[in-house]
């Protein structure tokens, strides 16, 4: 019930649980101080009393001299002493500490055993006493004057024994805040830390999540109920993913004009060639429509046909190629249809490089699931790589087959170039990791991210004799179908 | 050359990976009155330049096994009156310059018009009958 009123900031939070702590702490330092001061006018109670001794010792003392010469001067000193002792424990004197002990029983015995010890001093002091008379009397005093130091003597102990007790009290009280609030306190911190780091875990997880790309961004509404502070930073997360992931698209935009840029000759020579032929073929139609029998008009105007077919498919393929596209299409993509898509849209660019191809594509299809115009991204990549690492002549092998036992389609792009040193080979997917003039080293740190974000692997093997091997592994479609 | 002809029989080699171009280049310049042979393959083309050699030669610069350049120099080896005439689909300033420095007679862009061709391949014969008269 009382969480229905926390507060929703974790600022809010500290200050409630430092004002929780600094009130207990504060009531532990007023129970502190209060046993201080009362500790303190316990000792000047136990000062009043040494007083007290040390007067009644200074009224023995006369009396003792007394005694001895019968010097009535020291009883008339001993009397105003007595007089002065009377005052404290009577509480008449200023000493508060005294006061509460005047009511007590014993207090007042040892007035009256002051009035008797005084008594008998007046007496004394008065004239007229015969030597047995006054011998008695002095006996007297001595017994008296004994049994008011005892008197006091005994109020002493027992006023020691009263702050004694009272300490033991503060001590206790001392020990049973202590044993209070440290759980308390450990309670305390438990509760806060879980508040603070609930939200805060809760933010870690969903990143993990994102990461593995279960998610796409980190969803804020559980939390900001609870942490106004941890709604903001994945407020602020977020965007961060939305930027990082406009950047990669960028990215791999950039990329995809790079490549398209190294095919343009080859592109325009390609769509000359059916340009040239319809043009040709079109002119010869003209020229000498005629003199030619229906046959050769007919298999003319095909050739017409399938010229700008030929044409409308190259026109298609660099269309399919540069378009960006949402990284989210993904569709069912037979791997042979993509790569023998991917040869066409490089085929000129093959025959430039002068290299020879081997292809060994499977004759089932090898369905997996994807974004095509990436997937073909990659490819192209590859395919360019192994193109210009030849320069001139070479083979270019393509190969297709399905992991035995696995469910995974693996497609293995080869070159007899020369290959990729050790040294190298650690950071060819790194962006803008290049070994060439005019390369910019974004081709294989592209295709690596694609490739992971069709939870596939691509790796790289490369003979100490040259040649090198580009090897791309892709989940096959009916294996994510049961995992789903 | 022995040619039963009279001398104006000229012979014309095509040579282009495009098959059409062949077909149509021969149609056309059959009928013109040349001895036209097409290849899309430079490699047998050129064996077949070195058995009986021929006057104009029209090659696709970019071709697989050897490119068009090559083929000027062979043919400029084997016969140095022949008349090379270049036709490419990706045309470079630098490659067009190179050729020019070569010898080559023309160099022409993909899509081109049977005109352009035409006059160029008329030019290339009236060049090669009169050399072959003053001689
Ligand atoms: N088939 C290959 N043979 C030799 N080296 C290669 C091959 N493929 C890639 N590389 C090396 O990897 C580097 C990075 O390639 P990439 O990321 O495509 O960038 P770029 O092609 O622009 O240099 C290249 O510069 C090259 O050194
Ligand atoms: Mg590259």
């Amino acid at each position: 019930m009382s969480l229905l009123f926390l507060p929703r900031t974790i600022y809010g939070k500290l200050i409630l649980s430092f004002s929780a702590i600094f009130v207990l702490s504060g009531f532990a330092a007023l129970a502190a101080i209060y046993s201080l001061y009362s500790v303190e006018g316990k000792i000047g109670l136990i000062e009043s009393f040494y007083g007290i001794s040390q007067k009644i010792l200074e009224v023995r003392s006369y009396e003792k001299n007394f005694l001895l010469y019968e010097n009535r001067d020291e009883l008339v000193s001993a009397m105003d002493k007595l007089e002065d002792v009377r005052a404290i424990i009577s509480g008449r004197s200023s000493q508060d500490a005294i006061n509460h002990f005047v009511d007590r029983g014993d207090t007042k015995l040892c007035l009256t055993e002051l009035d008797t010890y005084s008594g008998l001093m007046r007496q004394l002091t008065g004239p007229g006493y015969d030597k047995d008379g006054m011998n008695n009397l002095k006996v007297k005093l001595r017994e008296a004057g004994h049994a008011f130091m005892n008197c006091t003597m005994g109020l002493d102990s027992a006023a020691k024994e009263h702050i004694a007790k009272d300490v033991r009290r503060y001590k206790a009280v001392a020990f049973v805040l202590v044993i209070l609030i440290l759980p308390m306190c450990a309670f305390m911190g438990i509760i806060l830390a879980n508040w603070i780091m609930t939200p805060l875990r809760n933010i870690r997880r969903s990143v993990a999540q994102v990461m593995k790309g279960d998610i796409s961004s980190i969803p804020v509404e559980s939390t900001k109920k609870i942490c106004v502070e941890c709604a903001e930073l994945i407020d602020a997360l977020n965007k961060m993913l939305q930027t990082i992931s406009d950047k990669h698209q960028q990215f791999m935009q950039t990329e995809k004009l790079v490549a398209l840029g190294k095919v343009t000759a080859g592109i325009a020579h390609e769509i000359n060639n059916p340009l040239n032929n319809i043009s040709l073929t079109a002119e010869m139609l003209m020229e000498d429509l005629s003199g030619m029998d229906c046959d050769e008009r007919r298999s003319m105007i095909r050739d017409i046909v399938v010229q700008v077919d030929r044409a409308r498919e190259i026109v298609r393929n660099l269309l399919d190629f540069s378009r960006p596209r949402k990284p989210s299409v993904w569709v069912k993509v037979d791997l042979r249809d993509l790569l023998n898509n991917t040869l066409a849209f490089l085929k000129n660019q093959v025959r430039l490089s002068g290299a020879d191809i081997k292809i060994d594509i499977p004759e089932t299809p090898v369905i997996t699931m994807g974004n095509p115009s990436q997937l073909q991204q990659v490819f192209v990549n590859i395919i360019l790589n192994a193109l210009q690492a030849m320069d001139g002549s070479g083979a270019l092998g393509l190969k297709v087959f399905l992991r035995a036992g696995e469910d995974r389609a693996v497609v293995e792009i080869s070159d007899t170039g020369p290959g990729i040193p050790p040294e190298v080979r650690e950071h060819i997917f790194e962006p803008f990791f290049t070994t060439k003039s005019d390369g910019t080293g974004l081709g294989l740190s592209v295709s690596y991210g694609i490739i992971k974000e069709h939870k596939g692997d691509i790796s790289v093997s490369s003979g100490p004799g040259g040649g090198t091997t580009f090897r791309v592994e892709l989940p096959l479609w009916y294996e994510l179908d049961r995992h789903e | 050359m022995s040619d039963d002809n009279g001398g104006s029989h000229l012979r014309l080699l095509v040579i282009d990976d495009e098959p059409i171009v062949g077909k149509r280049l021969k149609q056309l310049f059959t009928k013109m009155g040349l001895g036209v042979e097409t290849f899309t393959n430079p490699v047998p083309a050129m064996e077949a330049m070195e058995r009986c050699p021929f006057d104009i030669v029209v090659t696709d610069l970019k071709m697989n096994g050897m490119n068009g350049m090559e083929v000027l120099k062979r043919v400029k080896d084997i016969n140095p009156e022949a008349k090379v005439v270049i036709i490419t689909g990706y045309a470079q300033l630098d490659t067009a310059s190179e050729a020019f420095r070569r010898g080559v007679f023309d160099f022409i862009a993909k899509p081109f018009r049977l005109d352009e061709l035409k006059r160029v391949i008329v030019k290339a014969m009236s060049g090669t009958l009169l050399a072959r008269r003053q001689k």
